[in-house]
């Protein structure tokens, strides 16, 4: 690749550049663009609502149903476009879990050492043996299975990836002459947490959690798919999927679209993380 | 400091920072590396004091005791940190904080590393001047910008919205400076505030700093392993050798009669023009594990005897001159 330098700090438009140089990456943005365009907009491109009934039952698609007719007769498309807005939103939610939770406990780790450390990074390991399906059931069982259960589930599970790369982010980063410097002015824990500690490993950060959301929504799908998360009639797209397998011989356009869609959206997800990884590890970039 | 009329005879003044028996050790898989082993040695006011030695002799680490940031998994054994008579090492940490920036302050080798990627070099030295003289940010600003000019920075409205990597080594190390000075400490320390530098910029930085020292009246460390840089610069100047302090001198006698067998090889190797080959000291420095007892510097010595198994003290055979060391170099 030509760019041998890194865009000046904040320019998002030099990022965009950089970006622009990886074509996989570039399409990961502009699918997960229109994504948020339709979740955003949902409710006006849909033609119905998502518990509109139609004309028939288990129609295959046509000009009038894109996506055909479900079961009891509701506008797949409609649904599929709804299921939009609730699969972002649960991705946004866990990884803003994930993301609060393991980047504060593993910058606390990287930064003290120590006790601190051992202490948390043990209790990390614990909860990373964890499967999230096995987490989602307990928690369905205590609480009942929802989709915030299963978003809380989907978080949890997810905290000590974030805790371990935010601390070897945070690790590599005190080491650093800069945050000696700061020291050597008086700025104390906080401070030096707070100005020098986290701007610095954003990086990492970013990428970490771009692929995240990717998982987040498959795992979602997965608990939905199972029965514990979304609960029909919600148009999430793993309930989609879990209303349509009964029909999988004979209407098996039903999971299809749904399928597709949570397809490509963790692809996209992927391609984007793995471009901007790239991006910000000069090592990476040939 | 006391407001006692000034005796007749001028008194040595109070020390600014005053370094007594200062015992350092670091903790390792291999043993106790004792780092720093009885280190004493004082700076005055405004004075400018060198200190010299070969990588790892413990200058460093003895800059990071002063200002209380000794890397872990280093530890103060035993000794004494006075800043103005105020033990530093019996100050609980939130008030040490409090000492760095408003009375130590600290410039670094490389000065593009210790300025942080992510923030403008104008939020740096505001936030250096808001810690250590508790004011508002307008007024840090103005301090910030005038600094900026002090350090011989053109422009300083640009450069306070410049990043790092904006910069070339010597406008960093002018900006290091500026934060450095901002808080108006009384003590600089330099940790080889040139080593990174283009010679000619390396001039102009020790320059800027004498220059700035005589402005703000304050007291200076210059840590270097260049012998040359230390005479051009400094007072006095303080050798030291594995961890201890082999001898401190005013500069110009120090390199007109050098005493310990160390700093004397140690000047004979600086390249000199009309000299056809360097003279390297022989031999290794010793492994600071388990160190054998007595003069470290034996092993190399071209002069030890028998004697030499017990540790020499510190004995002043000149004005201001002291070294280690029972069989010092006359000078001829």
């Amino acid at each position: 690749m030509s760019a041998a330098t890194l865009p000046p700090a904040g320019s998002v438009l030099g990022a965009l550049k950089l970006l622009a140089e990886r074509p996989s990456a570039m399409f990961g943005l502009a699918v997960i663009a229109s994504l948020v365009v339709v979740a955003l907009l949902a409710p006006w491109i849909a033609p119905y609502a998502a518990d509109d009934f139609t004309e028939g039952v288990l129609e295959p698609p046509s000009w009038a149903h894109l996506f055909g007719i479900d079961q009891i007769g509701r506008d797949l498309f409609s649904r599929v476009i709804l299921g939009t807005r609730i699969s972002l939103r649960i991705g946004l939610l866990a990884v803003g879990i994930s993301l609060a939770f393991g980047v504060t406990l593993g910058v606390l780790a990287g930064y003290f050492g120590g006790w601190v450390d051992a202490a948390i990074m043990r209790v990390m390991d614990v909860v990373m043996a964890l499967p999230y399906v096995l987490l989602a059931v307990l928690i369905a069982t205590a609480l009942g299975p929802s989709l915030e259960n299963g978003i809380i589930a989907i978080g949890i599970v997810r905290i000590p990836r974030f805790a371990r790369v935010a601390r070897a982010a945070t690790l590599a980063t005190v080491e650093l002459p800069y945050v000696e410097a700061a020291r050597c002015i008086g700025a104390s824990h906080p401070r030096i947490i707070a100005k020098e500690i986290l701007p610095n490993i954003l990086g990492p950060l970013i990428v970490y959690g771009t692929l995240s959301l990717g998982d987040a929504i498959l795992a979602a799908a997965v608990l939905s798919f199972l029965g514990l998360g979304a609960q029909p009639p919600t148009p999430e797209w793993g309930a989609l999927l879990y209303e349509a397998q009964k029909y999988l011989t004979t209407a098996a356009y039903l999971s299809l679209f749904p399928g597709l869609f949570v397809f490509v959206t963790v692809l996209s997800f992927n391609l984007l993380g793995d471009g901007l990884r790239d991006m910000l590890d000069p090592k990476s970039r040939r | 400091m006391s407001a006692a009329p000034v005796a007749a005879r001028p008194a040595p003044a109070a020390p600014l920072l005053a370094v007594r028996g200062l015992k350092l050790r670091f903790d390792t898989r291999r043993g106790v590396v004792r780092a720093l082993d009885g280190v004493s040695f004082e700076v005055a006011p405004g004075e400018c004091v060198g200190l010299v030695g070969e990588t790892g002799c413990g200058k460093s680490i003895t800059a990071r005791a002063v200002m209380g940031l000794v890397p872990a998994p280093g530890r103060i054994e035993g000794g004494e940190i006075r800043l103005d008579g105020r033990d530093l090492m019996a100050l609980p940490a939130e008030e040490w904080r409090a000492v760095r920036g408003s009375q130590v302050a600290m410039i670094f080798q490389e000065p593009k590393r210790a300025l942080d990627p992510t923030a403008t070099v104008g939020s740096q030295i505001v936030e250096a001047a808001m810690l250590a003289r508790r004011i508002d940010r307008a007024e840090a600003k103005r301090l910030a910008l005038d600094t900026l000019r002090q350090v011989g920075l053109a422009d300083p409205e640009r450069i306070m919205r410049t990043y790092a990597f904006e910069l070339s080594g010597g406008m960093a190390q002018r900006a290091m400076i500026a934060i450095a000075v901002v808080g108006g400490s009384r003590l600089i320390i330099a940790d080889e505030p040139t080593s990174s530098l283009d010679v000619s910029i390396q001039a102009q930085i020790l320059r800027l700093l004498q220059d700035l020292r005589r402005r703000l009246g304050s007291a200076l460390i210059l840590i270097t392993h260049d012998l040359g840089v230390a005479a051009e610069n400094c007072d006095r100047i303080v050798v030291m050798y594995a961890g201890q302090i082999v001898e401190q001198a005013p500069a110009r006698e120090l390199f007109r009669a050098p005493a310990h067998p160390y700093t004397e090889r140690l000047l004979r190797s600086l390249p000199r023009p009309g000299r056809d080959a360097l003279s390297p000291i022989p031999g290794t420095v010793p492994d600071l594990i388990d160190p054998a007892p007595g003069c470290r510097f034996a092993n190399r010595c071209e002069r030890a005897g028998p004697d030499c198994a017990a540790t020499p003290a510190m004995s002043e055979i000149g004005r201001r001159h002291f070294v280690a060391c029972y069989r010092p170099v006359r000078p001829t």
